[in-house]
């Protein structure tokens, strides 16, 4: 499976497969947003492959899974993927550490998001669910990032690159 | 004519570029996305957008369904033969009462038929009935929501009712091609006309977010409800037929200075416990009936 479109479409079935799983009902509040996780790991270190049409996609994918609104998680994940556009040039550079807060604000502002458009609805959710969806963001952050770079990024092809780049001196 | 100092290959220059990714296209689809929404929400336009979609996701359904049934399959292949023969007994003496009351059942339905055309009325006809899976999936965590394995290909429809083996679920909000959304009467925009089978005394039961307790609205002070009653669909809104258990009579709330009386309502059927379901399909004359109804109730509304 050498091609990363092709990885990368089979890791957002994935995560749409993940965002349906039952879980238990105490669990059920705080599931990981994993299609906002995969797409920030995309904007920010596969940005070549990140496209708008695709959040809005996948954004409709959610609505009907989930059985919400149609454009509800559009909305939701283009706002927070816009807001995140403006730290493509510096998140890589960032600590782990850094890295982590970083994505729980944007998982906050996700499911605060989501919560406004659930309210318009009228339909009720406990306001402080989503500092739990983003405690999950922060710790779940790494275990993404780990996964992702040995699914999405060739380090062979990087070293070489670095290490011819080196000896050309 | 303005003249600026940037360079002219400003734009073509990226490998020094301090601005964001273009805002454009985020903000043309943040509008399209808002769009949608107030489409969907207001009229039934988006209604063939979400078909198409569900006939390409409904497989996601079943595969996360899948680790379900094979647990299932799993934990009856390993039951030793003997708990197994004493379930199939079990069911036997179960099945002979069933057939029993069944037989008593066909007597009245003889005599009921009996009766109608004595006094003129028309006679009643069966519903059709379809078994339905739930599917193990999980939805919105606001609302209360469950996905059958019927759906269009099976004549399943939007407003269908839906039973389990001792009263009303829901009905059906959503279909597509495989599958099809249940909203359960727990959810808060859910309301079931009811008839309180001791009293003869009607009023709406709405679901309040909680799987164990449902509500009734609007009950005058005067009402004789009371602790223990049982509360059967009472048919109008032509939404369920007439008859189903829907829930039993907790608690009355009559606080002197409220203008109605609140009562607690349980559920009969297991919400979110039943793996399998019931599908109803209303008599042949319902749709005539329904139009002629609501035919009158306009004309009424017009000489108002």
């Amino acid at each position: 499976m050498k091609s990363l479109s092709l990885r990368l479409f089979l890791a957002h079935v994935i995560a749409l497969l993940m965002t349906i799983v039952p879980l238990p009902t105490v669990l059920q509040p705080i599931r990981p947003p994993w299609v906002l996780l995969l797409l920030l790991y995309v904007q920010f270190f596969l940005p070549q492959a990140f496209y708008v049409a695709w959040v809005v996609l996948l954004g409709f994918c959610l609505d009907l899974l989930q059985s919400t609104l149609f454009g509800q998680h559009a909305l939701a994940l283009l706002i927070t993927t816009w807001v995140a556009s403006g730290w493509v040039q510096t998140f890589r550079f960032f600590t782990i550490y850094q890295q982590m807060v970083l994505v729980a604000l944007f998982g906050l502002c996700y499911q605060f998001l989501l919560n406004v458009c659930e309210a318009i609805c009228g339909h009720t959710h406990g306001f402080f669910w989503m500092f739990g969806v983003a405690l999950i963001c922060l710790m779940g952050w790494p275990w993404v990032r780990f996964l992702a770079d040995r699914l999405f990024i060739d380090y062979k092809k990087m070293h070489k690159g670095a290490i011819h780049g080196l000896s050309s001196y | 004519m303005v003249i600026s100092s940037r360079l002219n290959n400003y734009r073509r220059n990226q490998l020094f570029a301090k601005t964001k990714q273009p805002y454009l296209p985020f903000l043309m689809a943040i509008v399209f996305a808002l769009v949608m929404m107030v489409v969907d929400s207001q009229t039934p336009f988006l209604a063939a957008v979400r078909y198409a979609l569900s006939v390409a996701l409904s497989p996601l359904y079943y595969v996360v369904d899948a680790p379900a049934r094979v647990q299932t399959w799993a934990v009856s292949a390993l039951r030793a033969k003997k708990d197994l023969l004493q379930d199939n007994e079990q069911l036997r003496q179960q099945d002979m009462l069933s057939q029993a009351k069944l037989l008593q059942w066909a007597a009245l339905e003889r005599e009921n038929k009996q009766l109608r055309a004595f006094f003129a009325s028309p006679a009643r006809e069966r519903t059709q009935v379809t078994v339905a899976q739930v599917l193990a999936v999980s939805t919105a965590n606001t609302r209360q929501l469950l996905i059958l394995n019927k759906g269009t290909r099976d004549k399943v429809f939007v407003g269908q009712p839906v039973l389990d083996e001792q009263g009303v679920m829901g009905q059906i909000i959503d279909v597509g091609y495989m599958t099809s959304t249940l909203l359960l009467i727990a959810d808060s925009q859910c309301a079931v006309p009811v008839r309180n089978q001791r009293t003869e005394e009607r009023a709406i039961l709405v679901g309040t977010n909680r799987l164990d307790q449902l509500s009734l609205i609007n009950l005058p002070k005067t009402s004789l409800i009371k602790t223990g009653d049982l509360l059967v669909t009472s048919g109008l809104g032509r939404l369920y037929p007439e008859g189903y258990p829907v829930g039993t009579v907790m608690q009355v709330h009559n606080k002197p200075g409220d203008a109605f009386v609140t009562v607690d309502v349980q559920p009969v059927a297991a919400l979110k416990k039943s793996h399998l379901v019931l599908l109803l399909w209303p008599e042949k004359e319902h749709a005539v009936y329904t139009a002629q109804i609501n035919e009158r109730l306009q004309s009424m509304d017009t000489k108002v």
